[in-house]
């Protein structure tokens, strides 16, 4: 057989195979996370009952049991859960999206600024980071979604505001560490400009574990959002919201547990896959690590 | 040791000045009118422009920063809008219920943790490892509300098996009264030999304290289970191979004291994490402890319960943060260099 | 414990060792003996194959290698015995020194702890335990307050000796050392060799020598083998290998060891 004939794998897609194999658990949670992600974002279309996922109620279908036209039942006031839970994985990644990329660019930013300046500057960013980590996040975002009025934006606010300390830390440290390195000294001789070094050194080198990081945040994220809309200082009604739903349902679980099953079922394993993922990717980004 | 105590002491000082400044923005601070969220949403014209001139609003920030901090200092944190004590008293009859169920959650979370831990170490790359693992990923993934509500609902509403609610059965209270001593139910029972209610205690322990235990237990035999395997592939594990030492020696008696040292400072973060998800958990299960009352006063909006919880909870955190800091300098001896 | 000097059995017999990972071969020695006070180097550079070699003598390779061929350790053949018979010769037959004498040791043990409980592993308790501590520590020149302190309050040179003294505490007959010098401040080193040197003559230990420093070795080894990625190119006494080299890459080696005032 010549080489011709033989077709050969792209390299890419042959690392791909190896990673799957190394951690089936990470495949098997990317491919589920992958399913949610879509359906949350085709729920207009794949709800059987679209308008139950915002303003509808139907009085007279309340508390259906699962089964026939409604896949997981109706809530208290004839609403589709099925609808209402493509409709609240919307919410949640909605939230996610936003809470993460606010904590992110914050936190960085704050983070390379500190690492690179060094002194009084880092000094005061550490400290303040250390106050904001000392307060237990849940208990940091409750106190400020309460003194908020509740909403979904309140949500993101306060989320938002306990999660930024972890990426100023992550990204303080590896751009202290760049920073001891000889080339930036280097660079700097050269007349380049400080804030051209940082953004060329210490960036992409924070980018792998920043990544890392938010895949593995995302599943608490959501967590803590439904949590929230659980208390009532989140998401609020009409809007569709899984720990909202759960909240709803809770006098009723002995009599119709598929209001609160459900909803729960979905925050589950939604946060699941995105941590068995983060775990997977910190796993196979991390060489030091290894496959253990 | 000494000077390694100082700097941490110092540290959380700062730490501590931190908490109170923060803690102060979010009450005073944030929302549009702080008069509103001290009187209550409901009040007139009249009560809130009393309000306003009481808590001093006219006065510039940084006097009112202090006049915030003198208060605190001489333990007054406002009164609650919904019980309408003080705030200090409401605080110091619910925390003890907290401090049972966490120590209960946290005992257990060590007790389960760390062994499945050290056996998804010992047999990692097979089924046992796979399992721990999943089962702590899961664990992880849990949302404690929705937890609390189908255990509830399962072992307690359904199947009888543990009672529905409450800190221990009140019918008790007549028949076989408490003498309080610190004030924690199922220690003053234990110490005063006072059975009927310790056993009754017990039983409404175990399903909440279960709830809250969940994510740390899947935590804690994550990282003991890292822990351990980094600590093998150390060189002394080697030596002690080397000399004659079995493997499950080496595991137990070699290795995991070193290894455990990252879990230890993860308890810390265990017990916050446990302090603050109670609130959930006690509402489900109407236990007596800052949680339920956090979650009331978060219902009715009422701002200084809220703001003694924070302020309260984020202080035990800073403590508990220092006690482990210097726990680890005794187990591990090469901490205090630093 | 020791031999009697009319015994000249072999401490070590190595025959046909073969290490594979996997598809590769990582060492083949086909045949080493170590007798009673003599020492065998075993030079080479990295990858050679020589600590895997050092390794396989104690058993200490993972459960992903594969070893075949006859190791007999004090008369035990370490390839084919049982986990029970591999805890025996362990410690109290053969010792291993590590490259970083620091981190061989466990940081949250106190030194003499861990010598306590190593003796009492291999049976050796109380009175008699607290006189062969004593001993041990006084041949290797260490104080015995050192017992009380943990490995990082140490220096290098002091962790080395200590492991050296749990050795002869243990009654070893062999000295398995992995590069013992390496990690050491070259005054310290020759303490650590004249120690060695010492122990194999006084006590008729064996010692059996992993490194990449020929010099060092010249100055100790009675025999020696040189490596290179896994095989023995050549072997004898010490003398012959180093003064008039067989093989080409044993001469490669002697030609890169700068000397001190030499002029070709």
């Amino acid at each position: 057989m010549s080489l011709t004939t033989v077709p050969l794998r792209p390299a890419r897609t042959a690392r791909l195979g190896r990673l799957v194999r190394a951690d089936r658990l990470a495949a098997v949670g990317a491919v589920l996370l992958l399913l949610i992600v879509v359906s949350a974002l085709a729920a207009p279309w794949l709800a059987p009952f679209p308008a139950d996922g915002t303003t509808a109620t139907h009085a007279t279908e309340s508390l259906l049991p699962p089964g026939g036209t409604h896949l997981m039942g109706t809530d208290q006031v004839g609403r589709d859960v099925f609808s209402r839970l493509l409709y609240g994985g919307r919410t949640s990644l909605f939230i996610a999206v936003v809470v993460l990329a606010l904590a992110a660019v914050v936190g960085v930013t704050l983070g390379v600024v500190a690492g690179y300046t060094g002194g009084v500057v880092r000094d005061a960013i550490m400290r303040v980071t250390d106050v904001f980590l000392a307060f237990p996040a849940l208990l940091l975002s409750l106190a400020l979604a309460v003194v908020l009025q509740p909403s979904v934006r309140t949500a993101i606010i306060a989320i938002a505001a306990t999660w930024w300390p972890w990426y100023t830390r992550l990204t303080a440290s590896i751009a202290a560490s760049i920073r001891s390195r000889g080339y930036i000294d280097a660079a700097r001789c050269l007349g380049v400009p400080p804030f051209r070094v940082m953004l060329r050194h210490v960036l992409p080198n924070s980018l792998t574990p920043v990544l890392v990081q938010l895949s593995l945040d995302a599943g608490g994220v959501i967590l803590t959002a439904a949590t929230l809309s659980y208390l009532g200082l989140g998401a609020q009604e009409p809007t569709s919201e899984w720990g909202l739903m759960v909240e709803q349902g809770q006098a009723l679980f002995t009599t119709n547990w598929w209001v609160v099953t459900f909803p729960g079922l979905a925050i589950l394993v939604t946060a699941f896959c995105f941590n068995v993922l983060g775990e997977g990717l910190r796993g196979a980004l991390d060489p030091r690590r290894g496959l253990s | 040791m000494g000077r390694y105590l100082l700097r941490r002491l110092g540290q959380a000082g700062l730490v501590v000045v931190g908490v109170l400044v923060l803690t102060f923005l979010i009450v005073r601070v944030v929302p549009g009118d702080p008069a509103v969220s001290v009187v209550g949403p409901r009040a007139s014209a009249e009560q809130l422009a009393q309000a306003r001139e009481r808590l001093g609003l006219d006065a510039s920030l940084p006097v009112q920063l202090w006049t915030y901090v003198r208060q605190l200092v001489t333990g007054d944190l406002g009164t609650s809008l919904h019980t309408r004590q003080p705030v200090t008293h409401d605080l110091g009859a619910a925390f003890p219920a907290s401090l049972e169920l966490v120590g209960a959650a946290m005992l257990l979370a060590v007790v389960v943790g760390i062994p499945l831990g050290v056996v998804a170490a010992r047999y990692r790359r097979t089924g046992t490892d796979v399992a721990i693992r999943v089962q702590s990923m899961l664990a992880v993934s849990l949302p404690v509300f929705w937890l609390a509500l189908v255990l509830q609902n399962v072992f307690a509403t359904k199947l009888g098996w543990f009672p529905v609610a409450g800190e221990y059965d009140s019918s008790l209270d007549t028949t076989s009264p408490l003498h309080v001593y610190t004030n924690i139910t199922a220690v003053d029972a234990l110490f005063t030999g006072n059975w009927p209610i310790f056993t009754s205690t017990l039983g409404h322990l175990v399903l909440p304290a279960l709830v809250i235990a969940a994510y740390p237990i899947g935590v804690v035999a994550q990282l003991t289970r890292a822990s351990l395997i980094e600590e093998i592939s150390q060189d002394h594990v080697r030596m002690e191979r080397a000399l004659g030492f079995g493997e499950r020696q080496v595991l137990l008696r070699f290795a995991l004291r070193p290894a455990l040292n990252p879990v230890l400072s993860l308890l810390a973060l265990v017990f916050a994490y446990a302090l603050v998800n109670a609130f959930l958990v006690e509402s489900v299960f109407n236990w007596p402890g800052l949680g339920r009352y956090a979650a009331e006063a978060i219902r009715s909006l009422d701002t200084p319960a809220i703001a003694g919880v924070t302020l309260l909870v984020a202080l035990l955190y800073v403590l508990v943060n220092l006690v482990v800091d210097l726990l680890q300098s005794v187990v591990d001896p090469r901490i205090s260099l630093r | 414990m020791i031999a009697g000097a009319g015994a000249r059995e072999p401490l070590v017999e190595v025959r046909d060792l073969e290490v594979r990972l996997g598809d590769r071969r990582i060492a083949a020695v086909p045949a080493l003996t170590l007798r009673p006070a003599e020492c065998v180097a075993i030079v080479g550079e990295s990858g050679s194959g020589k600590t895997t070699t050092l390794l396989a003598l104690l058993a200490l390779l993972g459960k992903d290698f594969r070893v075949s061929g006859s190791v007999r350790v004090c008369g035990i053949d370490m390839v084919a015995a049982n986990p029970a018979e591999v805890a025996t010769v362990r410690g109290a037959r053969v010792a291993l020194v590590m490259q970083s004498p620091q981190s061989s040791l466990n940081p949250t043990m106190r030194l003499g702890t861990l010598m306590r409980r190593a003796l009492a592993l291999h049976g050796v308790t109380g009175d008699e335990a607290r006189a062969r501590m004593a001993d041990a520590l006084t041949s290797v020149g260490l104080p015995e307050a050192i017992g009380r302190r943990y490995p990082h309050q140490v220096s290098g040179g002091q962790a080395q000796r200590f492991g050296i003294a749990m050795a002869v505490a243990l009654g070893a007959e062999v000295i398995a050392a992995d590069e013992p010098t390496s990690a050491l401040d070259v005054t310290v080193q020759a303490g650590v060799m004249r120690l060695l040197q010492r122990l194999r003559d006084e006590r008729g230990m064996g010692l059996l020598l992993v490194s990449h420093d020929l010099a060092l070795v010249s100055t100790v080894a009675d025999e020696v083998l040189v490596m290179r990625d896994g095989d023995v190119v050549e072997s004898g006494p010490s003398r012959a290998v180093l003064d008039s080299p067989e093989h080409d890459y044993t001469r490669e080696l002697l030609a890169a060891v700068p000397t001190l005032g030499a002029t070709r």
